[in-house]
């Protein structure tokens, strides 16, 4: 079985479903606990098979998840930003302040121009003008960071207040603007299918696109091109596969081109409800979240988080820049010795970092609702930092970690409405659910995580 | 990752004076350019209210005076408890969550547990001290879960704390605020939420509002205590020891002497401040006397840092975590131990609120951003408990002229709230009062240089 692809073999090796199962663990903990606590409130226990069923019904439902996307990407946004900010060395309390303006901004803006992608472009000013602030009083004046975050995040709460009072009249509620357009990626030109536009090209289209990866699977298994071609991509072992397993392989190619091709002319076999009766894997479908189903209907900057994403990474990891930025964070003496401007690419990172973080802030304000309110980021910001941490300073972690603890914040709303039979734990409770994960989250995983090394220390080139 | 203290506390008493002047005159221009800025986008603010109601209206009438003792109360708490981690290394922004849960839990302690004890619980003498101790408890154990998760799992206690406020804004969710479901709302009501009953009155303290009778004979009395004391503070050997111990350089005095001349130190500030404050205050009908008690607790906190081996040890670990280890200072025990005791004075702040209240009951949000503020009140004190009381009056100032913007005229009154933020944000960056300082000293001398050179011309 040497043939097969290392990240195949990874999959199946131990070390992995070990963390599954622990994850597994983890979760009927938590489910376990939540049915103690009611249990002990309500002085009465509730049918433990029935409450298993419904509760893991809940959490890997469609909705749970569609919710947790929706939650996570403010999250998600802002946590990429700390992580920016911190791998540059400048630690930022702040974000929760920069969210907060950038939520204002957007719908200040909107306000205006009556245009929503201007008040997009508003937070985004926004919070490049206070990150800027943040990075002058830090880097420029070398004040201690902590301190300043703490008063942005109390700048930020008491001049939105003047802000909505002098602007809409009412103190903490602004008036309703417009919102961002939602997306059904049903209805998108690719995903979206071709049925609509091009009713009589399906059988064509599938046929063409099957015929194609046929030919490409006979040459790539069965001449002597094809043969050198596979031989360059697996460098250690340039040997024949057997044909047995070459014509296995082919025909799977053939399925899957099938399958690509079928799903792009006809998105609706996308979702999984329309499997429920195949035998086995419709009941296990049944139970698991629809993925599509779940990333459709979002609004756009759900999206262009979610494509942030892989771009923050190459940015932070794979190009010179994210590597000076880096270089800031660990050995900022270093990089002043070869001559790299500290200052300025710590500025660089702090500015990304705030602009990153007032997007997620308008998400808030002009993509889920349609006006700014006090408290609306509700600490988000701050749970932003800890998904840092427990990212441990990655951005694919940071984006993980987001998306863990948004799965908590919505399991938190849905399980409020009665979700599940007997369970009627306060709404207070389910509110600190995502906090207090966020602290074991923080508790359990900082062992593992190193911070930058300079962290939190202005660079003193004299020193 | 520790503080790095020699920016935040000044290096000299003088600087630290400069440095908090220089702060609050940046932050001053810095509303001037934000009230400037709205009125540029046609957002018009009165700048001639803001000024007068929050700078000069609050020193006009004796009320307001003594309101700004009143206000200055629970901030002196919670600046004392940022100081007190401070010292540690280690930073609470927790405070406000402390001082939430802490006043919840003196309420219900006071309003729900005090009824059902022996009837000697609801005197005075117990009533009151239990329910300050309740809330100082609630604090405690709400600070040393940072402190823990800090010592023994590495986790950040800046973020922890700020996770933890979240957390107690539904701990006091589920508490007091739906009828519904919450035990401990007040149920007598229709249609109350968000507030406990009143507690016993034997909990309450009441403004001091009648002893005609005693104003002259008490002046008389604050006179001579005065004279006595200044002769014995500056003409006698033991008054120059007093005055060393307050300076930290030179701890020539036992402990034991200390002791005895910071409790009278602590006596004789009180009575100046009486002599200067009650005759003006009083008769208003509004000075609680719970400042005073606050004031010992920040004497009672000077000592305990500075001159016991608690205080040395949480020190030591504040300013070298590896080097206090050295030298056998369990460091993870002494961080539990800071945190714990900064969780309790921001906890004891929530439980002033509550005994001082209107009410006398908690009443969720009422807090308002006290426990926030107590970072900058930490900040312009330079963490010294002496610089806090001082800071701590200025906030009260601040918070009164707060108020009256808001009762009197129709500006926004979180203008005041910006101000606070510009103020911590100023006194985080020493180096900017300091540069400025440099400048306008190197300007002076620049003019000074000049004038003598054209007074020699001449």
């Amino acid at each position: 079985m040497t043939d097969e692809p290392q990240i195949i073999r990874s999959i199946f090796s131990k070390k992995l479903l070990k963390n599954l199962i622990i994850v597994l663990i983890a979760a009927e903990i938590f489910v376990l606990i939540l049915y103690f606590a009611n249990s002990f409130y309500r002085n009465f226990f509730i049918l433990p098979g029935v409450y298993h069923d419904q509760m893991w019904g809940l959490m890997l439902s469609t909705r749970v998840f569609k919710l947790m996307i929706a939650f996570a990407v403010p999250i998600m946004l802002a946590g990429m930003g700390g992580t920016f900010n911190e791998r540059a060395g400048v630690i930022n309390i702040g974000l929760e302040g920069i969210m907060i303006f950038g939520a204002w901004f957007a719908v200040y803006f909107t306000y205006i121009t009556g245009d929503p992608y201007m008040g997009i472009l508003g937070a985004l000013i926004a919070g490049v003008v206070v990150s800027l602030l943040h990075a002058v009083f830090t880097i420029t004046f070398k004040a201690e960071q902590i301190v300043t975050g703490v008063a942005i995040n109390l700048l930020a709460l008491g001049i939105t207040e003047i802000f909505t009072e002098v602007v809409w009249g009412n103190p903490g509620r602004s008036d309703p603007v417009k919102k961002l357009k939602l997306i059904n990626l049903y209805d998108l030109p690719v995903i979206g299918g071709l049925t609509d536009k091009f009713p009589n090209f399906i059988f064509p289209a599938i046929l063409f696109l099957a015929i194609l990866f046929t030919m490409m699977s006979l040459f790539l298994f069965f001449t002597k091109p094809g043969k050198s071609i596979r031989n360059v991509g697996s460098t250690e072992n340039p040997s024949n596969l057997s044909s047995t397993r070459s014509v296995l392989y082919m025909l799977l190619a053939y399925l899957a081109s099938l399958a690509i091709a079928t799903f792009i002319v006809e998105p609706e076999n996308l979702r999984f409800r329309n499997y429920f009766d195949v035998p086995v894997i419709g009941k296990i479908l049944q139970y698991m979240p629809d993925p599509i189903e779940g990333l459709s209907g979002h609004n756009e900057l759900v999206y262009i988080a979610l494509f942030l994403v892989p771009i923050c990474h190459v940015i932070l990891f794979k190009t010179s820049l994210g590597l000076r930025i880096r270089v800031m964070g660990e050995h900022p003496g270093a990089a002043a010795t070869a001559g790299i401007s500290v200052t300025k690419y710590q500025y660089i990172a702090v500015v990304i970092s705030g602009a990153l973080a007032a997007l997620g802030g308008a998400v808030m304000s002009i993509g889920f609702t349609s006006s700014y309110s006090t408290n609306m980021i509700g600490g988000r910001g701050f749970t932003a930092l800890a998904a840092m941490i427990f990212g441990a300073w990655f951005i694919f972690g940071t984006a993980f970690a987001a998306l863990f603890f948004g799965f908590f914040y919505s399991l938190s709303v849905k399980l409020g409405v009665g979700a599940v039979d007997g369970f009627t734990l306060p709404n207070p409770f389910l509110q600190m659910i995502p906090f207090i994960v966020a602290i074991l989250a923080l508790a359990g995983a900082v062992k593992g995580a190193r911070p930058p090394a300079s962290i939190g220390k202005s660079f003193d080139p004299e020193s | 990752m520790s503080l790095q203290k020699d920016l935040i506390s000044a290096r000299s008493r003088m600087e630290g004076i400069l440095l908090a002047t220089l702060s609050f005159a940046f932050s001053i221009v810095g509303m001037i350019v934000l009230i400037l800025m709205l009125a540029a986008f046609q957002y018009e603010i009165n700048m001639n209210d803001v000024f007068y109601y929050s700078f000069v209206d609050v020193f006009l009438s004796p009320k307001n005076l003594s309101l700004i003792l009143f206000w200055a109360t629970p901030l002196l708490l919670t600046g004392l408890a940022v100081a007190v981690a401070f010292h540690a290394g280690l930073f609470n922004i927790g405070g406000q969550g402390q001082l939430i849960l802490g006043g919840c839990f003196s309420a219900i302690w006071g309003a729900f547990i005090i009824p059902d004890l022996p009837s000697i619980f609801a005197k005075p003498f117990l009533a009151l001290p239990t329910t300050i101790l309740a809330g100082i408890f609630a604090g405690v154990i709400w600070g040393a879960i940072p402190g823990l998760l800090k010592a023994y799992t590495g986790a950040h206690e800046v973020i922890v704390t700020i996770l933890m406020n979240q957390i107690s804004y539904a701990v006091v969710g589920y508490l007091i605020v739906n009828p519904d479901y919450s035990p401990f709302v007040d149920k007598t009501i229709v249609d109350a939420y968000n507030q406990t009953p009143p507690i016993v009155p034997g909990a309450r303290v009441s403004p001091i509002n009648e002893f005609p009778n005693l104003i002259l004979p008490a002046i008389a009395f604050e006179i001579i205590m005065i004279s006595v004391m200044s002769f014995f503070l500056f003409k006698t050997e033991q008054g120059r020891l007093i005055r060393s111990a307050g300076s930290t350089d030179n701890p020539s005095i036992s402990t034991k002497q200390s002791v005895l001349y910071i409790t009278m130190g602590y006596f004789a500030s009180i009575s100046v401040a009486a002599l200067i404050v009650v005759p003006i205050t009083v008769t208003s009908g509004y000075l609680n006397p719970t400042i005073f008690l606050v004031i010992g607790v920040a004497i009672l906190m000077y000592f305990v840092i500075y001159r016991t081996n608690v205080g040395f040890s949480i020190r030591a670990v504040g300013s070298n975590k590896t080097a206090s280890e050295v030298s056998g200072i369990e460091s993870k025990k002494y961080i539990v131990i800071a945190m714990a005791i900064s969780g309790g004075l921001a906890g004891m702040a929530g439980s002033m609120i509550v005994v001082t209240s209107e009410t006398y009951r908690y009443i969720a949000g009422s807090e308002g951003q006290k426990g926030f503020t107590g970072i900058a009140v930490a900040l312009i004190g330079q963490n010294s408990p002496f610089g806090i009381i001082i800071a701590a009056l200025l906030f009260g100032m601040l918070t009164q002229g707060r108020i009256n913007l808001d009762r009197v005229t129709d500006v926004p009154s979180d203008v005041i709230y910006a101000l606070q933020a510009m103020l911590v944000l100023f006194v985080a960056a020493p180096l900017l009062a300091r540069r400025f300082s440099a400048r306008v000293k190197r300007l002076r001398d620049k003019i000074s240089d000049k004038l003598t050179d054209e007074m020699e011309e001449s």
